[in-house]
Parts: C-alpha cells; sequence; structure tokens
C-alpha cells in the first residue's frame, strides 16, 4: 500500500478555527483521539538481518499472515524504525498530584501486550519525481494483541514513546489529521512502555513552537499503477487549491520522515 | 456657383406648384395608377374592394406569421437595428463634425484679422485655399443694452433658479431619507424572519451561485447527490420586507408517499395525508413542507431502485406505482403522490397498517442515512483500480423480511395449537410453546439506540418454538429469518436424545426452508411417538402370541412402518392398527385409528351402517379425533370424546368371529 500525502502547519492558537473550517468542509464531527506511539528500532546491521521469522508469522491470524509476509520482506532488508500505536482514553492518564487527593486512581492500565494496537510501517518518501505531492509506502497492521513480544521476538528494540493527540475528519478518499505530538517528562518512566503513563498536564509538546500538523493523505492499493496514482494526486491537488490562502499544503523533505535505522 | 453644378446631378424635375398640388386632381391620379398597375383596364369597385380585403389578410397573416417567426427574425431584426443604429450614429457624428469644423474655420477666418498667426493654426487646409486670411471682420454695432431694470431683473431669475433647485434638492434628500427609512423598515422585518428561521434550527448560508443572498438548507447531508444539490432554497425579501421562499426551477408541488391496502379491486386502508400549507402560510412551515417533499422523493426513488432487485420477492413495479404482497388477500401499493390533489379520505379498517407501512419506511431511509454517515466518516479504503459501487438501500427488504417472519411463526403457532388441542382432546398430555429471542447484534460497533432497536427488528429474527406430543419427547424448531433472503424462513430441528424418535423417525439433521417440510415430519413424528406409546416393544419375539384373553392394550408391537402396531393373537390370526395424523385444508387436523383383522382379501361388500354393523361385529372399526380450523358450534348431542387409551383397549380386544 503507498499513501500520497501534503503536510500544512497550524499554530496552536489558530487550533479551534482549523477545527471548525475542516467540520464544515467535511461535514462531520471531528473524531477526536489519543494515542500513544511506542518506537521499535531494528538490529543496526547492514546485512545479514533476518526479518520477522516464519514461526512468528504463523502465530498471526491467518487472515493477516500476508501483511506480516510483505512486512518480512521489507525487514530483511533493511533496519526500520516501527512504530506501535495505541489507542488510549483520557482516563488512562495518570492523575496531576492536586487532583489525587480527591479522586482514587484509575486502575491501573492494562499492559500493552493485552491492549489491541497498530503496527504502522512507513517507507522513507519516494525521491520528488513529477509528482507534487510526497509518496511513501507502508504498510498497516490493525487489532493486533502481543505486538510488543511480538517485536522483542524478532530483534528489535523499544527506544521511546511519545503521544500524539490527532482529530480526524474524511471527505470522500482523502483523510485529514491534525495532530500533535507531545512526549512524556524526562524521567526513568520513559522507558518503560509498560508503566503508567503521567498526568495529561506534565507532557510537553514535541517542537517548540507548539505547532499542529494538518497532513492530508490519500491510500492507494498499488502506488506504481499510474492510474490510482494520478486518481490519488488530483484528489490531493483539489483539496489543496480549495484551502489556497486558508491553509499552505506543502510537500516535506523527504529525509525528515527517514525511518531508517541509523548506523552509527 | 460654376464648380458645383459639375458635381452633383441635378433633377430637372421642378418644385411641385401649389396649382398642382392637389392630390386628386385627375392627371395625377392617372399617373400614379398608371405607374402602380400599368392601366385602368378591368377595373371595379368590386375587384377593388376584394383586394383591400386580401391585402388586409395577408397583412394579418403576416402580423401572425410575423409573430410566429418573431423569434427566428428577431436576430436578424435585431441585427439591422443594430446595423441601423450604428449608421444613424455614424451619420450624426459626422454632421456634428462637419457643423464643428466649419464653425472652427469661420471663427478662426474672423479671427484672422486680428490674430493671424494663432488663426493660421486653426483653420483648416481647405478654407486657407479658399478664402484668403483677413477678409471677414467684425465689429461691436452698438453697446451693452443692459440697463439697470434689466440688471434687478436678472438677478431675481437667478434667484429664482436658485431657489427652484434648493427646493428640488430639499425634496430629493426627503424622498431618499423616505425611502431610506422604508429599506431600513423592511430589513429590519426580513433579518427578523430570518434569525426566527436560524432559531428554529435550519442551518442558513450563503448560495454559491449569489453571494450576497442567504439561503436555507433543507435537505439531507446523507442523500445522495442528486437530491444534496437541490436542497438549498434561497431566502428572499419581497417588497414590504416580509421573506419569502425561492426554490428555484428545483421547486416542486409537495409531495407525500402514499401507501394504500388493497383486497381484490377495493382500497380497505390509506395511510394519512397531511393538508399542503397555503402560499401564506409562515416559511418554516414552507421549509419544513420542502424538506418533507424532498425527503419523500428521495425514498420513492429509492424504492424504485431497490424493487428492481427484489422481483424474487414478489415486488412488482407499474409505471407510477409498487405493488407487494402482504399475505394470501391483501396487496400494499405505494406511489408517490401530489398533496395538491388529494383529499383526506374516510377512515377505514386497514388505516393503521397502511400507516405503520408507511412510517416504517420513513425510519428504514432514516436509517439508511445513518449508515451513510457512517460508511463516510470511517477511513475509506485504499483506491484500488475497482470501482465502487452503490448498492439500493435496504428499505423493502426489512419489511418483507419481517413480514415472511411473521407469517411462518403464525402458520407454525396455529399447525401446533391445533396438534396441541387435538391430542388433548383425545386424553393425552401434549404441550407448545413460542418464544422470540432477542438477535444477536454485532457488539464491536457503537451503535446507538436507534440503530440497535431498528436492526433487532429487521435483522436476524429468531424464534424457537417446542413441542411435545408425549412427555417422553421434545421437538424444538429453532426458526431464522434473515435480511438476505428476503423473508425464506430456515428451520432447525432438534429432538430430545432419549426420545423413542430418535430410533423410529430421526429428524433431519440440516436446515430446512420450506414450512410444508416442517409441517409434515411434525406429523410424522406425532404418529410415531403416538404408536410408540401403544406399542411395548418394538418387534415381537419369535414365536409370542398374545392370549386372546389378555386386555386389548397389550400385545402390540410395531412394525416397518412406524404407524402401523400389529398384535399376534394365539391362533394364528393378527390384527393391525394405523394411526394417522394428518391435515385435510377444508376439514382440520386430525387423528385417526383404524384397526381390523390381517386378512387377505378385502372387505366385504356391505357399505355405509351396513358396514359400520359389519365391522362392529367383526372386531374392527375406525375412530377419529379432529380439531376443525374454523369452528362454527354445532347444536345436538355430542358425542362424548372417547380417550386413546380406550380406543386402543377397544381395538385390541379378541373378538370371534
Amino acid at each position: 500500500m503507498h499513501e500520497l500525502f501534503l503536510t500544512a502547519s497550524v499554530p496552536n492558537d489558530d487550533l479551534t478555527r482549523a477545527v471548525r473550517i475542516l467540520q464544515g468542509f467535511c461535514g462531520m464531527k471531528p473524531q477526536a483521539f489519543l494515542c500513544r506511539r511506542l518506537m521499535w528500532e531494528g538490529p543496526r546491521l547492514r546485512t545479514g538481518l533476518k526479518g520477522i521469522p516464519g514461526d512468528v508469522i504463523s502465530k498471526q491470524t491467518p487472515a493477516k499472515q500476508p501483511l506480516w509476509k510483505t512486512l518480512h520482506e521489507q525487514l530483511v532488508r533493511q533496519s526500520y524504525v516501527v512504530a506501535l500505536v495505541y489507542e488510549i482514553e483520557k482516563g488512562a492518564f495518570g492523575q496531576s498530584t492536586e487532583q489525587q487527593d480527591e479522586r482514587p486512581n484509575h486502575s491501573l492500565p492494562s499492559t500493552c501486550d493485552q491492549s489491541p494496537g497498530t503496527l504502522r510501517w512507513n517507507e522513507l518518501p519516494d525521491p520528488v519525481d513529477a509528482r507534487p505531492v510526497n509518496t511513501r509506502a507502508m504498510l498497516q497492521i490493525d487489532n493486533e494483541r502481543g505486538l510488543c513480544s511480538t517485536m522483542k521476538s524478532i530483534g528489535y528494540r523499544f527506544t521511546g514513546q511519545m503521544v500524539q493527540e490527532c482529530y480526524r475528519f474524511i471527505n470522500g478518499n482523502v483523510i485529514f489529521d491534525l495532530s500533535r505530538y507531545l512526549q512524556l517528562p524526562d524521567d526513568s518512566q520513559a522507558s518503560d512502555y509498560n508503566s503508567p503513563l503521567p498526568a495529561f498536564e506534565t507532557l510537553t509538546p514535541f517542537d517548540e513552537e507548539n505547532k499542529w500538523i494538518l497532513m492530508i493523505s490519500v491510500r492507494v492499493v498499488n502506488g506504481k499503477d499510474p492510474d490510482q496514482a494520478q486518481q490519488a494526486v488530483s484528489e490531493l491537488m483539489t483539496t489543496r487549491s480549495e484551502f489556497e490562502g486558508c491553509f499552505n499544503f506543502h510537500m516535506v523533505a523527504r529525509l525528515t520522515m527517514d525511518t531508517r535505522t541509523r548506523m552509527t | 456657383m460654376s464648380t458645383t453644378t459639375n458635381s452633383f446631378p441635378i433633377s430637372l424635375r421642378s418644385w411641385p406648384s401649389s396649382k398642382n398640388s392637389d392630390a386628386t386632381s385627375l392627371s395625377t391620379l392617372f399617373q400614379r395608377i398608371n405607374g402602380e398597375r400599368g392601366g385602368i383596364q378591368g377595373l371595379t369597385e368590386e375587384s377593388l374592394r376584394q383586394e383591400i380585403a386580401a391585402e388586409a389578410e395577408t397583412k394579418m397573416d403576416e402580423d401572425d406569421t410575423s409573430e410566429n417567426e418573431d423569434e427566428d427574425e428577431e436576430q436578424p431584426d435585431k441585427l439591422r437595428e443594430l446595423m441601423e443604429a450604428k449608421g444613424e450614429m455614424l451619420g450624426l457624428l459626422e454632421s456634428a463634425y462637419v457643423s464643428s469644423a466649419v464653425t472652427l474655420d469661420f471663427l478662426s477666418l474672423l479671427q484672422s484679422k486680428d490674430n493671424p498667426v494663432q488663426a493660421a493654426s486653426t483653420m483648416s487646409q481647405d478654407i486657407k485655399l479658399a478664402v484668403p486670411t483677413g477678409t471677414l471682420g467684425a465689429d461691436k454695432l452698438n453697446g451693452p443694452q443692459i440697463n439697470r431694470a434689466q440688471m434687478l431683473d436678472n438677478k431675481r431669475i437667478a434667484k429664482g433658479w436658485k431657489v427652484q433647485n434648493v427646493d428640488k434638492t430639499i425634496d430629493s434628500i426627503l424622498n431618499a431619507a423616505t425611502r431610506f427609512k422604508n429599506e431600513v423598515e423592511s430589513e429590519t422585518k426580513y433579518w427578523e424572519e430570518v434569525v426566527s428561521v436560524s432559531e428554529k434550527g435550519w442551518s442558513l448560508c450563503r448560495l454559491p451561485s449569489e453571494r450576497h443572498t442567504l439561503g436555507v438548507r433543507f435537505g439531507f447531508l446523507e442523500a445522495s447527490m442528486t437530491f444534496r444539490n437541490q436542497s438549498l432554497a434561497a431566502l428572499r425579501r419581497n417588497a414590504d420586507g416580509s421573506i419569502f421562499l425561492d426554490q428555484g426551477f428545483t421547486g416542486s408541488e409537495p409531495k407525500i408517499l402514499r401507501v394504500r391496502v388493497q383486497v381484490g379491486e377495493i382500497y380497505t386502508g390509506t395511510s394519512q395525508v397531511p393538508k399542503a400549507t397555503g402560499e401564506d402560510a409562515s416559511v418554516e412551515s414552507l421549509i419544513q413542507q420542502a424538506r418533507n417533499t424532498i425527503f419523500f422523493t428521495e425514498l420513492w426513488q429509492e424504492l424504485n431502485r431497490e424493487s428492481r432487485n427484489l422481483g424474487g420477492a414478489d415486488v412488482k413495479a407499474t409505471e407510477d406505482s409498487l405493488i407487494l404482497p402482504l399475505n394470501s388477500e391483501k396487496r400494499i401499493i405505494l406511489d408517490l403522490v401530489n398533496i395538491a390533489d388529494l383529499e383526506a379520505p374516510a377512515p377505514q379498517e386497514d388505516d393503521h397498517i397502511a400507516q405503520g407501512l408507511c412510517l416504517s419506511l420513513q425510519l428504514l431511509l432514516s436509517y439508511a442515512h445513518r449508515q451513510n454517515h457512517r460508511r463516510r466518516t470511517l477511513p475509506p479504503p485504499p483506491i484500488s483500480g475497482q470501482k465502487r459501487t452503490n448498492p439500493p438501500y435496504n428499505l423493502l427488504r426489512p419489511i418483507i423480511t419481517r413480514l415472511g417472519h411473521q407469517r411462518t411463526v403464525n402458520t407454525l403457532t396455529t399447525l401446533l395449537r391445533d396438534l396441541t388441542s387435538l391430542l388433548t382432546s383425545a386424553s393425552l398430555e401434549a404441550k407448545f410453546s413460542i418464544t422470540h429471542n432477542q438477535p444477536q447484534l454485532p457488539s464491536n460497533i457503537n451503535l446507538a439506540n436507534s440503530e440497535r432497536t431498528i436492526l433487532s427488528l429487521t435483522e436476524r429474527l429468531e424464534s424457537v418454538a417446542t413441542f411435545s406430543p408425549n412427555p417422553s419427547t421434545t421437538i424444538n424448531i429453532i426458526l431464522q429469518t434473515q435480511q438476505l433472503s428476503t423473508g425464506v424462513s430456515q428451520f432447525l430441528l432438534t429432538v430430545n436424545p432419549d426420545s423413542p424418535l430418535t430410533t423410529i423417525a430421526p429428524h433431519p439433521n440440516w436446515m430446512v426452508y420450506n414450512i410444508e417440510a416442517i409441517t409434515e415430519y411434525v406429523f410424522y413424528a406425532t404418529t410415531s411417538v403416538l404408536s410408540a406409546s401403544i406399542a411395548k416393544t418394538l418387534y415381537p419375539l419369535e414365536g409370542e402370541e398374545t392370549p386372546k384373553s389378555s386386555r386389548g392394550s397389550e400385545g402390540w408391537h410395531l412394525t416397518i412402518q412406524p404407524n402401523v402396531l400389529r398384535k399376534n393373537f394365539e391362533g394364528g390370526t393378527a390384527k393391525q392398527m394405523i394411526v394417522d395424523v394428518s391435515d385435510h385444508p377444508k376439514k382440520g387436523i386430525r387423528l385417526r385409528v383404524g384397526w381390523d383383522w390381517m386378512r387377505l382379501d378385502p372387505f366385504g361388500t356391505s357399505t355405509g351402517k351396513a358396514l359400520d354393523q359389519e365391522r362392529k361385529s367383526k372386531g374392527e372399526g375406525v375412530y377419529e379425533w379432529r380439531v376443525k380450523r374454523k369452528e362454527p358450534s354445532e347444536g345436538g348431542l355430542e358425542e362424548v370424546v372417547r380417550s386413546l387409551d380406550d380406543v386402543v383397549e377397544q381395538a385390541g380386544k379378541w373378538v370371534y368371529v
């Protein structure tokens, strides 16, 4: 599967206005959700990568095994940073110190292995060619349990986590994702993905200006097929021209979205 | 002027003199007639009158045709007019130019005496050649003659002009002020009404075509594209400020879906038809009516689209209506009608059915809209080469499914109830029950309560019936109906494992798809169970014979056919008994037990009462229990209904022949 996309940045002050504009444009209420993103990095080797062994693949649900096989083909030739995304409720965050006395703690959230999560693998975006949009190959395996153990079993290391706050809108084939990335406060909890999340207020934005990123994306089954790609490109271009003057959609430099493991 | 005579042609005819100006003098008349007609031969008063009449007619025809051809000739006429106007304009311009050039030349000639240099620059070449400079002079003759009286007069005139103009200005300002006041009033009224419309919940927006006009969106966002495009109406202002709804050329007459129940040729029920709102009704009611119209128009279109796939479910479409069967006697007719054309019909007995169906169709369309909303707010599947189809909504399908399920349940209930009462009348313990189960809904999607309700009423309908003809046996029938099979139910039979049926008459352990097969099995199972309850053993041991003095109910055993029992007596004779449960379409379900001696020759030749007597004397007979479908109460003495055990006892007796 390929994803064609464009991004724009939205300052934090303009957030409500942007949400309202998108709400009117798409004719739907925003789907707001919070996710916990765990980053897993592959072994730092150039050759001899093992990918996903066959017994791991056969343990997965039969319907999704082709996806795992495709992932294995990618991980065998190159080591990547893969994201595991878990959707979380606002209540899963810990309490701030003032509130702790008033309300009892929520019960501890289940470990990441017990909750269903999504595995998301993105390729480095294709080099800039005739297309006016970014293109990258991607793979998404939804609703899987036990992903953390699976990642450990194929030799991947947990390197960090962050929280994504996202508003999603859909218009036809175009998905609008207005999201902000927050990082956990710098303490030892950040390195343990099973520990409960700290209070929401303690999270800090990932970039200094506290910007939100609005990404419009269209997915195609086969990015090499010119007809499908052309259809996706025309939809993105139409959306971009509709929002001219409001949001400035542009391509990003491909290396800013490099997901390959750094060999240092 | 010798120079001019060479350049123009000069007419040689003299000016018409006053003497000859009498137009009716004979010589001029003759001249004219010869010119027009070429002579006066054959000219009579009659012919002249006819000619005039004919001319008048052709002129009228021409007018008519010219009107008809107006549109065709309009274009060339306009072109000609344009050309003419252009020519005229050019001519006027040219004459204006010429006169101003002549004036310029004259004045510069005048000036040339006093100011030759400046004059020479403004004189044209022609006049320099024609007339030498300095040849024209002007002198003042008299001094200004304006005296004091005239000056005062002039001043008064000037004042008068000023006063007049100031008055005019004041008037126009006052007019402007009144107009402005009226405008403000009407605008305020307009905006009050607009605000009231908005407060009622209608969404207002700018019209995409005329960005300075407000429009109200009365349609549905989840409807199909054609209807979404028609769902905007402009709110325009009348001269006095009141608001009116302008639907443009998509506006049509108010419509509604009408559901009627028909038996044979007579309509026995109609759904409600509201009154049309008048022209002067409030804007909100007009908007409401427009919304209802577009809803019903869409409903009608989607019903028609769906009915093309439902031919197998007996849904027929005619030019302007849809017909589907309700039960064996009644039919439902659906059509889209203008409200203005209908009057309120008189109340009839099946009105509630028609109204209920109309409401459920509207609910199902709203549910289809909700499903559209769900589908478009979920991340779409990635673009592939395949086109996405647009399947028709499920509007009639759930209704047909539910009707089919209810019909089957009714049939099953009647069957089991009749059987139970039949068996009870034979003093057997039989019972039955029917329960309706809650359908299992998918739990992973968040469904609103309204969606759950609709789903549970129309999808995966399930009922369970249990029937025990005998305490030893219970037959379970699970009846399921799904939308996909549009009303065709499927049955699953199970029997409790310790029943004799498992060995004698095993049930089909696959899905059965028609009620007749179920009915047949239930009858068959009942007879088998009854026989099994009479017979004590399955097959006789070799040579076993029942003594003649034993009780009638002993000694029966089953044969290969589960409903035939046999009893071997000492001495070699044997009696057989047949148990039968069946359904006669007119006479109802009956249980029949017949017994006779086993012999090779058929019954004797006597018939009727004699046959009965003969049978009794020989120890043979027949007994029937019956449940009628529609029971009229019969007068007269009724025979006491006997129990099965009594009958078996009588059948098994040894009668010496």
